[in-house]
């Protein structure tokens, strides 16, 4: 498969729509990560939400502003004591997520110290 | 006094339809409409998003009626210089009753050139310039504009009312409203935004202050709810950032959880008058000056009917009036 250049981001729930999986694809960059804020400000707004997923498999190029977005997305969860996995990074932005250590942060259990400690 | 208006849904309807409900609704006695100004509609369930100045051009021809757009944003899509003089033909060509209502814009409506989105404090200030490039475009002179955002050389606008349209603002926060209450002629509210009018008011704003209500009005209550859901529910999303989703397609997943319940708890639903009347009733409490109600659906010749028979009166009990002459302080 080529790799993904337009930024995409589809919301999908569960059946019991306690877990919002949300999966983006494309590149996630100054123009684009704004979108990610926009759609975890949606997913937490609702009361049934505990755990979000970001699929990010078809991500094919991330940068600071996309890294900045995915840390805001931990922030807002924690203040809404819900649980993040983040999943299927893989290439270049696999190897970003790495360099820059925020992996664990991300996808660490929802506490309220996340948010004292970011 | 209070004035009724009646707002009509671009998202919704085409061209001819929005024409034929101005026109019932200049029959009902209504003096004001306001008309949504969008590139896409919320949700592909709602079908439409026509151009909103030829609309126009259709009421003015067919209709005694005073229109306000609601709202437009002459920041992205479209220029201010483009803006300004659709506004200045649409004022001449329905005799100086037209107000211009603008806003900062939606990513859903103005992405659509792939151009950045700038921040929200960025977007209210390439607003106030556009403000700025459209009044001095007013003025009927040749001018050279070189802003932060916009550059205008050598334009005139020829065809121009005798006074220049209002521009009203439409204001969701405290920032944007006391920037309205420096630049605009009037406030714009979705919804009885008690706070957000007083500080308007507070900080010296003047003019109008209007807002919309949305009732879904039928003889079964659930149907009317299954309605206003099918068509509204994308106003159920939550968040303080829905501005910045990009398309119907993902309004209608962020739209997903939903319920008709919570849609018909927000909106009337049905053909019982009493709830109409209080969320009327919290506009008029709250100081808005002019209400425009919309009728969800297409059921429009039964729904003015009942205007008619039973809303208006109700209405007129709350010291309500659908004349605009009737209902606008002298001097206005």
């Amino acid at each position: 498969m080529e790799a993904q250049e337009k930024f995409e981001i589809e919301i999908a729930t569960s059946d019991d729509a306690t877990r919002a999986v949300l999966t983006v694809g494309g590149e996630v960059d100054v123009g684009s990560a704004h979108e990610i804020d926009a759609v975890v400000a949606v997913v937490a707004g609702w009361s049934e939400t505990k755990e979000v997923v970001l699929e990010l498999s078809n991500v094919s190029f991330i940068d600071s502003s996309g890294i900045a977005a995915l840390l805001r997305c931990r922030q807002e969860l924690d203040k809404a004591d819900i649980g993040l996995s983040v999943v299927g990074a893989q290439g270049m932005p696999l190897t970003v997520l790495e360099i820059t250590g925020v992996l664990p942060y991300l996808s660490a259990p929802a506490t309220r110290t996340n948010v004292e400690s970011a | 006094m209070v004035e009724i208006g009646y707002f009509l849904s671009s998202e919704e309807h085409d061209p001819k339809t929005l024409t034929r409900q101005a026109q019932m609704a200049a029959d009902v006695g209504i003096g004001s409409v306001a008309i949504s100004d969008h590139f896409h509609p919320w949700l592909d369930d709602q079908g439409h998003s026509p151009f909103v100045w030829s609309v126009i051009g259709s009421i003015a021809a067919t209709t005694p009626l005073s229109v306000t757009t609601m709202v437009t944003c002459p920041t992205m899509r479209i220029h201010p210089a483009i803006i300004a003089q659709a506004a200045a033909t649409s004022a001449v060509a329905l005799d100086g009753r037209f107000e211009l209502g603008v806003g900062t814009g939606e990513y859903l409506n103005e992405h659509i050139y792939g151009d950045p989105w700038p921040l929200a404090d960025e977007r209210l200030e390439m607003l106030v310039e556009s403000i700025d490039v459209m009044r001095q475009l007013w003025s009927g002179r040749e001018i050279i504009y070189r802003g932060d955002y916009f550059t205008v050389e050598n334009a005139r606008i020829y065809t121009l009312p005798a006074t220049p349209p209002k521009i009203l603002m439409s204001a969701f926060g405290p920032r944007a409203t006391d920037i309205a209450a420096e630049v605009a002629d009037g406030f714009i509210s979705t919804k009885p935004a008690k706070e957000l009018l007083d500080r308007y008011r507070s900080k010296g704003g003047r003019g109008p202050a209007v807002s919309t209500m949305k009732i879904c009005w039928g003889p079964d209550a659930d149907d009317c709810a299954k309605r206003a859901h099918h068509l509204w529910r994308s106003s159920g999303v939550p968040g303080e950032l829905t501005q910045d989703l990009r398309s119907p397609a993902l309004f209608e997943q962020a739209s997903q959880l939903v319920t008709v319940e919570s849609m018909a708890e927000k909106i009337p639903c049905g053909p019982s008058l009493e709830p109409i009347v209080n969320a009327f009733k919290e506009h008029i409490d709250n100081d808005f000056d002019r209400v425009y109600i919309n009728q969800i659906g297409d059921n429009h010749e039964e729904f003015f009917r009942f205007f008619t028979r039973e809303l208006l009166p109700a209405l007129a009990e709350l010291g309500a009036a659908p004349d605009s002459d009737a209902s606008r302080p002298a001097g206005e």
